[in-house]
């Protein structure tokens, strides 16, 4: 039998990751991903209008024509564009970002810098969204059809008919202005010298309304989630015969209908990692918390395009990271995937 | 062992349902149904799809869902079912009571081990340990048989093929020794192969462990080789009980009567060239009482000579056909240097399991699949290799039925424009001689006109069958190959399709390529047999020839393995010609009906 | 037409992205096969008269629909009619500042504080809204049905190629490609539109391409090919109105996602600062919050409002559309 052609068979190394432990293969896997999000900043790089040159001589007032020119002749900003995507690379490959004329730092450590406060709100609000989104969902399922569900569902359906930035207002209005329970923004108390563990509790009083901001359209959607995957598992087959094998409802829910409805959660929160960098974005702005959202808009204002387009790509590395640890947990959770990815 | 308790003497028999009812809401699946099931007896549910036998067998366990209205009593030796509490029901499910569903694929927990689903029922009922119950899952699942039983404890149900996944399910339900079992068409989803092995273990164990059987089933060829008792279900009732030998041989019923002589037999003489299969007529009566009819006619039709006429051009003509797919693992050979021929007028039988190819090989015939090598000669040209635009001139040559009737036609078109669509493709450009040929064609298949005018989803199963049978023909083809185009339909059902199938083919001279994995149908309507394994033609022979005096192992091993009722068809069929002009024919063509 | 075998196995793969886009796809039902079983254990359906425009009976049928549609009705007349209602510039002074609502009959609503007209605001915002919402759904769903058409009818290399596209889309934000992308370019309605649309498709491409690939290896597909249909008349004719529904009910789920990112872009102050949004006027309002609650409040609600009724008449044209007019029934 003849081997399949040169292009064919690498194809197949990268849909499939060739062979080896889970990470090397889903790596391997994300490498055309990544190439292209490289590429796809790289266009946008290019469309920006100006370049770094124009902003120098922006800020420098004027220059002469031979002047503009000999600075980009210096920076490289005049070879063909293809010329222009190696430099890029090689610049990649060095972990930089380029440097950023307003803050003075590399573009790549200006957004370390806010990076963790932003995760953090992350994590805690898909925390809290799945905690909440799952059981207010398996409480819809259960209750199908009564007047729970009935209510759960209209409260869930105005959630996320209701924009992110409008909750955080109201949020404010209603605790931070009426009740006085938490902080109307900021990350921390100001003033206070507090470190350690003391200013990291300090820190999640300021998270919280920010998180549960961002949170609360991903309840609603995880919410609705769970009831129709519930739903749909109760009519499986493999439920029927636990009810024929005498087990209590308690142990069916649990070990049966929830272990299986969960499941295409785990893949939809994956592909959530996106929409919860942008609402951060929104909520970062809205309570001014320092993350990486506040920071794309700021860059917005300022042009600050090196910074604007650093936070597009790294962003998009880390969905691609936390989709292939998404990945790795679903393997965990269903035998059934590990089997098909192998090829068994 | 056969202990066949008498049906009056209720206290003796381990079930005893009485006058069981089921109500969705206005409408009534099961109407007043009785039976008993003895200690060690097994007692067969037949019917077809729709007459209330699952739901009978789901009303007894009491698994229906919260919309279902029982009535009636269950008495479970001696215990009133109906009446009994959640708890109290839940504690006698997987204990003493325990069923078997249809299909094994479904069945079980896809992220559960084997061990755990099936230690889970020891450990409610029984109060075993952890480790206790995974040893007793081992010896369990030695008990079914299973190969390399201490490997499978922490497979998972994926690992595991169809067959070995029913076997799991039946160590589940025997598990805690139930005194009554109950499976509901526990082998319709598993190859024949597959099915006489499962069969063949459940009553072993009903024997070992003296259980009452309830075998709920569509088969009556299944029926008469397990069963001691039949009960024969339609519409929600059961319209006869007895022994198996008394329903085979002497049936009461014109429903069973209709059904037995519907349902063919490995070891009939029956032919589709001698004599159509008796059709089922159902009609209200008076005062809401249904009525039964049953009619047959005999057919005359010279069999083939077996002998080829070697000046006679075959209609299809396969030459060292190889084709093959891919898949991650690497080439599979679905069809492997496959070679045959049919005749003018001919019905070729084509039989194998699943995963033989035979699907591979009738669409590579028909051009959906291209193959890798070899000759497909229809008609005398090779279409073997022709792109799409020159396959279309060869299209009306050769059409297809498709086993699904659900899925092969169009749900977002009504039947006229499947039809339309088909004649105005091959230009017929007038739309009146459209409509007249659709017409005619629909009418032809058994339906009304007014059908042309619905969609798909108004149909039902056999309907929709007719329908892809018509659009099949509409284009005049020489040769029709018919995909497991009965399988998916009810016994009655089948009979309805196989005789116009019959009909058809003498009427417009047509040849048929009949693929199924049906012995029985294929030995009605076929002329000429192949068997197909792995991909090859195992072996070829006339249609009476090959059944008995098969060469080949293979073909050995599947006729061994297809059901056969213990007791032979009565000669007398009780199905009365209704057209007594048949009478007047002469002796010899009679006689040559019973010709085995 | 290729006439090989597919693969007969794809790896598992995230599903969708993006916010309601995820939750449609679970909501309605896939294209998966379920065996004709022997299921009597379920009433059958009864056959239905074949009725004439029978998705339009079933959403007209359910009161949720109706409201939904009634406010989507309402808010298109106000869009259409802002320019009678409110003619001239909203960004225009139009009396006092901060006049609350309900004190002055000729402004119901009161005014911002620079005296801008809020019911002027928001029935002009209501075009922008609409405008963007539509014109966002049409571009995403022209690009995605052509693409996931493409990837799940050539499959092979094509079909790897364009995966790789839609999964590029899928793993960026699109959030925060929108920004970065208006930035870039100028921040008008149409190109914010536009670019809203290009950031949504890879959810209708990869829906496409799962019910291309369905319905290709069905099998009144097959009786298609065998009765000798060209390939064209079999994408148009055959697969494209089954493809249809879960279209059609993403558009809807897009549009309403689409009016929410416009409303949070304007909001941020990077939407087009020459057109009055609900997003901007919240945006403005926001200093106030305090003080003059209505200016965030009224813009919020009518946005929440509209949001909501688009999303009751996706709910409803879910179910309308999916299981009647697939014809599985029995």
């Amino acid at each position: 039998m003849p081997a399949s052609p040169l292009y064919l068979r690498v194809f197949q190394f990268f849909r499939y990751g060739g062979r080896g432990p889970f990470f090397v293969r889903a790596i391997i896997r994300a490498i055309p991903t990544a190439i292209g999000v490289i590429v796809l900043n790289f266009i946008l790089l290019q469309m920006v209008p100006g370049d770094a040159v124009d902003a120098l001589v922006a800020e420098a007032g004027s220059a002469t024509a031979e002047t503009t020119a000999l600075l980009r002749q210096q920076y490289g900003l005049d070879k063909s564009s293809l010329a222009q995507f190696g430099d890029y690379i090689g610049q990649l490959s060095q972990l930089s970002l380029g440097d950023s004329p307003r803050y003075g730092i590399p573009v790549l450590e200006v957004i370390t810098q806010r990076l963790p406060n932003t995760l953090l709100l992350m994590g805690l609000a898909l925390l809290i969204s799945l905690v909440a989104g799952v059981s207010i969902g398996v409480v819809m399922a259960l209750w199908a059809g009564k007047w729970p569900d009935r209510l759960l569902s209209s409260l869930a359906f105005v959630l996320y008919s209701t924009p992110g930035f409008w909750i955080g207002l109201m949020a404010i209005v209603l605790f931070a202005v009426k009740l006085e329970w938490l902080p109307a923004g900021g990350d921390g108390t100001i003033g206070a010298g507090l470190s350690g563990v003391d200013k990291f509790v300090d820190k999640l009083q300021y998270a919280i309304l920010p998180a549960l901001t961002l949170a609360s359209f991903f309840v609603a959607i995880y919410a609705r989630l769970t009831r129709a995957s519930v739903l749909e598992v109760l009519t499986q087959d493999y439920v029927r015969t636990a009810r024929a094998k005498g087990l209590s409802p308690w142990r069916i829910t649990w070990r049966h209908v929830l272990r299986n409805a969960l499941l295409p959660l785990t893949t939809v929160a994956g592909a959530h990692l996106g929409g919860l960098l942008g609402g951060a974005a929104v909520a970062e702005t809205v309570f001014g918390w320092p993350g990486i959202g506040r920071l794309t808009l700021e860059a917005v204002q300022a042009r600050e395009y090196k910074v604007l387009l650093g936070i597009l790509l790294m962003s998009s590395f880390i969905v691609i990271v936390a989709n292939i640890l998404v990945d790795w947990l679903h393997t965990r959770l269903d035998p059934r995937i590990a089997a098909r990815i192998r090829g068994r | 062992m056969n202990a066949v308790a008498q049906i009056d003497n209720a206290t003796q028999a381990l079930l005893n349902v009485a006058d069981l009812r089921v109500n969705y809401g206005a409408y009534q699946a099961v109407k007043g149904v009785s039976f008993q099931v003895a200690r060690g007896e097994t007692l067969a549910l037949v019917g077809e799809s729709g007459c209330g036998k699952s739901t009978t067998a789901m009303a007894i366990m009491r698994l229906l869902g919260g919309r279902a209205e029982l009535s009636g009593t269950v008495d479970f030796d001696g215990l009133d079912l109906s009446g009994l509490s959640d708890p109290l029901m839940r504690g006698l499910r997987g204990n003493e009571i325990s069923m078997v569903f249809q299909d094994p694929m479904t069945s079980l927990n896809p992220v559960l081990s084997i061990g755990e689903q099936i230690g889970e029922v020891l450990r409610r009922h029984r109060g075993l340990s952890r480790k206790d119950a995974r040893a007793e899952a081992l010896v369990l699942l030695n008990k079914v048989r299973i190969p390399n039983a201490a490997a499978r404890l922490d497979d998972f149900p994926h690992n595991l093929s169809g067959g070995q996944r029913q076997r799991v399910m039946i160590a589940i339900a025997v598990a805690c020794k139930p005194r009554l079992l109950i499976a509901d068409e526990p082998t319709t989803a598993l190859d024949v192969t597959v099915q006489a092995h499962i069969l063949q273990l459940l009553k072993e164990l009903s024997e070992e462990y003296a259980m009452g059987l309830l075998l709920i089933t569509h088969d009556l060829g299944v029926v008469g080789q397990w069963a001691d008792r039949v009960a024969v279900m339609y519409d929600g009732l059961i319209v006869e009980t007895g022994t198996t030998e008394a329903i085979f041989t002497a049936p009461q019923h014109p429903y069973t009567k209709g059904l037995l002589g519907a349902s063919l037999r490995l070891d009939s003489g029956a032919h589709y060239a001698s004599a159509s299969l008796p059709e089922i007529n159902v009609r209200p009566g008076a005062d809401g009482v249904i009525e039964f009819d049953l009619h047959s006619h005999p057919r005359y039709l010279t069999a083939r000579d077996p002998i080829a006429d070697p000046t006679e051009r075959p209609i299809l003509d396969v030459r060292h056909l190889h084709t093959e797919y891919k898949t991650r693992q690497g080439v599979v050979t679905a069809v492997d240097d496959v070679s045959f021929q049919i005749r003018p007028g001919e019905t070729l039988g084509l039989v194998g399991e699943s995963g033989c190819g035979k699907s591979t090989l009738s669409k590579t015939i028909i051009g959906l699949i291209r193959s890798r090598s070899g000759e497909i000669l229809l008609n005398g040209s090779d279409i073997a290799q022709l792109g799409e635009k020159q396959l279309r001139a060869h299209r009306p040559f050769v059409q297809m039925v498709f086993q699904d009737p659900y899925g092969s036609l169009n749900p977002k078109h009504s039947v006229y424009r499947i039809l339309d669509g088909v004649l105005k493709n091959h230009g017929v450009k007038q739309a009146q001689a459209r409509s007249q040929r659709i017409l005619e064609i629909i009418q032809r298949v058994g339906l009304p006109p007014s059908a042309v005018w619905k969609f798909p989803h108004e149909f039902s199963g056999g309907q929709r069958q007719r329908i892809g049978v018509a659009r099949a023909l509409i284009l005049r083809p020489s040769l029709v190959i018919l995909d497991e185009a009965v399988s998916s339909l009810d016994v009655s059902v089948r009979a309805q399709i196989l005789n116009l199938l019959a009909d058809l083919k003498e009427e417009f001279g047509l040849s048929y390529l009949f693929i199924s994995h049906d012995l029985s149908v294929v030995k009605y309507m076929a002329d000429r047999v192949l068997v197909m394994h792995d991909g090859k033609i195992v072996e070829e022979g006339a249609h009476d020839g090959i059944w008995k005096n098969a060469r080949h192992d293979y073909t050995k091993k599947l006729i061994g393995s297809v059901p056969v009722p213990r007791y032979p068809v009565s000669d007398d069929e009780s199905v009365p010609y209704t057209d007594s002009a048949w009478q007047d024919l002469p002796v010899a063509m009679l006689l040559s009906r019973f010709a085995i | 037409m290729s006439l090989d075998l597919q693969d007969t196995f794809e790896p598992a793969r995230p599903a969708l992205n993006g916010w309601r886009q995820q939750l449609s796809a679970s909501l309605f039902g896939r294209l998966a096969p379920k065996p004709a079983a022997h299921t009597d254990d379920v009433p059958p359906a009864p056959i239905e008269r074949h009725s004439r425009w029978p998705v339009t009976r079933a959403l007209l049928s359910s009161p949720g629909a109706v409201a939904g549609l009634m406010i989507l009705l309402l808010m298109v007349l106000i869009a259409l009619a802002a320019g009678l209602l409110y003619p001239g510039d909203p960004l225009d002074m139009a009396a006092q500042p901060l006049l609350p609502p309900g004190e002055d009959w000729a402004f119901p609503l009161g005014t911002d504080a620079l005296g801008r007209d809020l019911a002027a605001g928001l029935a002009h915002g209501a075009r922008v809204s609409l405008l963007v919402g539509v014109t966002a759904a049409l571009v995403s769903v022209l690009i995605g049905t052509l693409i996931g058409a493409a990837a799940g009818y050539f499959g092979g290399k094509v079909d790897r190629v364009l995966t790789w596209l839609i999964e590029l889309f899928q793993t960026t934000p699109s959030f925060l490609l929108v920004v970065v992308v208006v930035s870039i370019t100028q921040s008008t309605i149409g190109i914010i539109a536009v670019v809203i649309g290009l950031t949504s498709w890879d959810t209708v491409a990869r829906l496409v391409r799962a019910e291309f690939r369905a319905l290709l290896s069905a099998d009144f597909v097959l009786a298609a090919r065998s009765v000798g249909y060209s390939t064209r008349w079999i994408i148009f004719r055959e697969v494209l109105p089954n493809a249809l529904p879960p279209i059609i009910i993403t558009a809807s789920v897009i549009v309403a996602s689409a009016i929410l990112t416009e409303s949070s872009l304007s909001f941020l102050g990077v939407g087009d600062p020459n057109k009055v949004s609900w997003g901007s006027m919240i945006g403005t309002g926001r200093d106030m919050l305090r003080s003059a609650l209505y200016l965030t409040a009224i813009p919020g609600l009518t946005l929440v409002i509209t949001v909501f009724s688009l999303n009751l008449v996706g709910d409803a044209l879910i179910s309308a559309l999916n299981p009647r007019l697939r014809g599985r029934t029995a």
